[in-house]
């Protein structure tokens, strides 16, 4: 890439970023606070590592470093998180839906302060262009995602993740939500 | 070693491995703006972006150890780590509601262009904030404000052609900066 292709790339990269928001000034020492010993600072279970795409992305028109990029980004979007390739259940979960499909969720056992777990649904339409599904654990009225994935044209999907080790929930379910638009969920599978 | 020298995945495993609180510091300031502007972007709200700002380097510090670099770069981890920050509080707003998936299709912007371009802006952010400030003075004017190079040598008192060196300059450097983080190509 010649040196002027190059600044009209990073021209086309700004001008399509917005403008980011000015951080307010005080959240430097609340964020602090709470990452650094405040009493919120371990108030909600995290996990996210991105590792695996699901089958259904279409890479072509995608470039490599691109690629690289949203793999490494989208435990928001489309991949599911880290886990072991192969583990022993320690205990399996079902999930079922109104329209007839199901789920299962096998977790393994604890390491590095991560459980690893199995996704398997099953005749769960796909979601569609524009759409995905996501999984959640309700913990303490709060709703932790799992992972997000989209299932096959035969309804079928396997996906692989990872929960905190020390999360106590009460429900899992499965959303249907649409890009960009958080308040178009439907919950379309829930634990049985 | 100064922490400021040190690269992002190194920094995480420094908070990971001895809880560096240095390391982290140096981490909110290099990412602190890219990691507000896509939670605002999310919640559309800037009380609950603050929240889920906070609650977004209260993760960082709790799962660092959970990073791992032959996973994938620190700047998409920490981008996931945001991104679940918002989309848990977007949801705590929302009710439940029990439905099926729509059988009209939807012709929005499918959701990897989606990601691609939220990852884009953000790694954007991170690229600029690393700009020294009289480079990223001109770049934002330039850029956020939509400022012409006159416009920005009257509003700084510098001659013009300075503020063209320095965009120059600016640009130069974002493209080193952007070509080692994936996103030129």
């Amino acid at each position: 890439m010649s040196a002027n292709d190059e600044f009209d790339r990073v021209e086309q990269l700004l001008r399509s970023a917005p403008a980011p928001a000015p951080v307010p000034p005080g959240l430097v020492d609340v964020a602090r606070e709470a990452a650094l010993g405040g009493a919120g600072a371990e108030r909600r279970p995290v996990v996210s590592v991105a590792r695996r795409r699901v089958p259904r992305l279409r890479m072509g028109r995608l470039t490599a470093g691109v690629a690289v990029m949203a793999a490494a980004a989208a435990a928001a979007l489309l991949i599911g998180v880290g886990g072991p390739d192969t583990f022993s259940p320690e205990r399996t979960i079902a999930l079922a839906g109104p329209t007839g499909a199901s789920a299962t969720v096998d977790f393994g056992s604890s390491e590095n302060g991560t459980r690893p777990m199995l996704v398997k649904i099953h005749d769960l339409r796909p979601a569609g262009p524009g759409w995905y599904y996501e999984m959640w654990f309700r913990v303490s009225g709060d709703d932790v995602s799992a992972v997000t994935f989209n299932t096959s044209s035969s309804g079928d999907a396997t996906v692989r993740s990872a929960i905190s080790a020390d999360m106590h929930w009460g429900t899992c379910y499965v959303t249907l939500e649409k890009v960009g638009d958080t308040e178009q969920r439907r919950v379309v599978l829930r634990t049985t | 070693m100064d922490p400021g020298g040190l690269s992002d995945e190194q920094l995480l495993e420094q908070v990971a491995v001895t809880r560096d609180a240095e390391a982290f510091e140096v981490l909110y300031k290099r990412y602190s703006r890219a990691i507000y502007s896509l939670v605002q972007r999310v919640l559309r709200d800037h009380s609950a972006a603050d929240d889920a700002s906070q609650e977004a380097f209260a993760a960082v510090w709790r799962a660092a150890r959970g990073y791992r670099r032959e996973r994938g770069t620190a700047s998409g981890w920490l981008f996931a780590i945001a991104r679940n920050a918002a989309v848990d509080a977007a949801r705590a707003r929302v009710p439940l509601v029990i439905g099926e998936p729509p059988e009209v299709p939807d012709h929005g912007p499918l959701p990897e262009a989606l990601a691609i371009a939220e990852m884009e802006a953000f790694e954007v952010h991170v690229a600029v904030d690393s700009l020294p400030d009289r480079e990223r003075e001109v770049i934002e004017l330039a850029y956020y404000s939509g400022l012409s190079q006159t416009e920005i040598a009257d509003r700084l008192s510098l001659p013009l052609g300075t503020v063209k060196t320095r965009t120059r300059s600016a640009l130069g450097r974002l493209a080193g900066v952007l070509e080692e983080r994936g996103v030129m190509r």
